[in-house]
């Protein structure tokens, strides 16, 4: 997979995937610029990790902000006058059993996973019209797709991620523009430190790899949708679930 | 066929379409019936004389279920009018199509809020009930749209998708209470929605479709009719696809 001489945005760099994704582009050829929320440090740190010539940027920008995801694109525009391809990794949770989630938690996950998602995809539809060319791949997860408990919001926020990118698939296919979501399963990451000790065995127990995934085993799906080459897929989800579902 | 006699369901949105369509089968499964509408008083007066017509027991309750107070108010008609409450179907639902460049933010939201979070606001507050009685249906009416998206339609597709997967979600969380928790997704229904659509795509969509036709509202209803039935305690977090063939996803 090359990605030499491509433009690649990505939000939610400093996540656990956001950080895999990015790298797998660099490592690969792509200038990339990603933003982040808040964690100035971890995104520093990732440009300096990679070190990589100018070809890496980070900008803190908000996906709940239009006004940001259109300073977003156009900052890639004006130092690399292209951009080939979005791939939206950002993620917030705020989990609670439906019978006391408050509706405030259901409007601030849909509002930054389902309309982060679109703010970003109308910044950079524009410029990829124009090129008649784009590829866009969303990261969504399991839990629309297999439910997942006290995730009632994330499950329908990332659900309405999917049900989006059929819909705008087939509105922008006509301009050479595909769109693609990767679901990851059940995979390994800092914060299941604070989760009840028992998840992990009864999740490595159900996957047939008998272990989570790794935040770098989702990398190679996001970035073959991510290829020029794979201009004749559109509108599907691809699980990376170690076996689990086989659905 | 009052096989589900004593039982008491609420239908939102039931004042015209499929979920009119849906009140009456339930009706004529023995169910009593909440007709729930928004705007037309009229319509759900009229689909309320219907199901009283045919022996069924049918109340008509405004509501506007996008917002919280309205569907507690809802609930709580309900269950002081029957006491008891076994069946929700999630059934209101808009349409504000747009090409997503063009589309204005407040008809994204208006559909994502009509259509999606509803159903998170009713399936709220009808658990408390339903956890307490051990026994529970709720029935939400997706879309193919959602399963294979639509021209013009982000924001629905994305709103049906969604509430695809808050099925699967909560039925998780209230299997273990008695309560199942499923969804239909029908294709194109010949219904006021529909109507809008523009010709070509109608033209596309009845070649496309195997059966070469729409499907009528009152081929929607039984299957959720099933789905809110005992006879589904075993189908949890299912999608039941009824589009003439059209997807076969």
């Amino acid at each position: 997979m090359d990605f030499s001489d491509q433009v690649t945005i990505v939000t939610g760099g400093t996540g656990s995937l956001g950080r895999e994704i990015v790298t797998g582009l660099i490592e690969r050829g792509s200038r990339v610029l990603f933003c982040y929320r808040q964690r100035e440090e971890a995104a520093q740190e990732l440009v300096d990790l990679l070190g990589s010539d100018d070809r890496l940027v980070a900008v803190k920008a908000d996906v709940r902000d239009q006004e940001a995801m259109n300073k977003l694109v156009e900052e890639a525009l004006r130092r690399w006058e292209r951009l080939d391809t979005l791939i939206t990794a950002h993620s917030a949770v705020s989990n609670a059993p439906v019978v006391n989630m408050t509706l405030e938690q259901w409007n601030e996950v849909l509002d930054v996973m389902l309309r982060g998602v679109t703010r970003v995809c109308r910044a950079a539809l524009r410029p990829m019209q124009k090129a008649r060319y784009g590829r866009i791949v969303n990261v969504v997860g399991y839990q629309p797709l297999a439910g997942a408990l006290m995730q009632a919001n994330y499950a329908a926020a990332l659900g309405g991620v999917i049900g989006f990118s059929k819909a705008l698939a087939r509105e922008v296919a006509a301009w050479g523009i595909t769109i693609n979501c990767v679901a990851p399963g059940l995979i390994s990451r800092p914060q299941m430190a604070a989760f009840d000790p028992s998840y992990i065995p009864w999740a490595t127990n159900i996957v047939p790899l008998k272990r989570l995934g790794t935040p770098a085993e989702i990398v190679p799906a996001v970035l073959m949708l991510a290829e020029r080459e794979s201009g004749y897929m559109s509108g599907q989800t691809i699980t990376v679930d170690g076996g689990w579902r086989m659905v | 066929m009052r096989r589900l006699a004593g039982q008491v369901a609420i239908v939102t949105g039931a004042s015209r379409g499929i979920g009119r369509a849906i009140a009456l089968e339930l009706a004529s499964w023995g169910v009593k019936v909440v007709v729930n509408y928004q705007s037309s008083a009229a319509k759900a007066a009229e689909v309320v004389a219907a199901i009283n017509a045919s022996q069924g027991q049918g109340l008509a309750i405004q509501a506007d279920v996008t917002k919280p107070d309205d569907v507690k108010r809802l609930v709580q008609t309900t269950l002081d009018t029957w006491g008891q409450l076994h069946i929700l179907v999630n059934n209101a639902g808009i349409t504000r199509d747009n090409l997503f460049q063009r589309m204005k933010d407040a008809d994204w939201d208006a559909v994502i809020e009509a259509d999606l979070t509803s159903a998170f606001l009713c399936s709220q507050a009808v658990l408390p009930h339903m956890q307490s009685m051990r026994y529970g249906r709720i029935v939400n009416v997706a879309s193919l749209a959602g399963l294979a998206g639509n021209v013009g339609q982000t924001n629905y597709a994305a709103a049906k998708m969604g509430l695809i997967g808050l099925t699967k979600a909560l039925a998780r969380e209230v299997t273990a209470a008695g309560i199942v928790v499923n969804a239909v997704a029908p294709g194109y229904v010949e219904t006021e929605m529909i109507e809008a659509i523009p010709h070509w795509l109608r033209t596309w969509a009845l070649d496309v479709i195997p059966l070469k036709r729409f499907g009528t509202a009152e081929e929607i209803a039984p299957a959720v009719a099933f789905l809110a039935s005992p006879a589904a305690s075993y189908i949890i977090g299912h999608v039941l696809t009824i589009d003439g063939g059209w997807v076969m996803p």
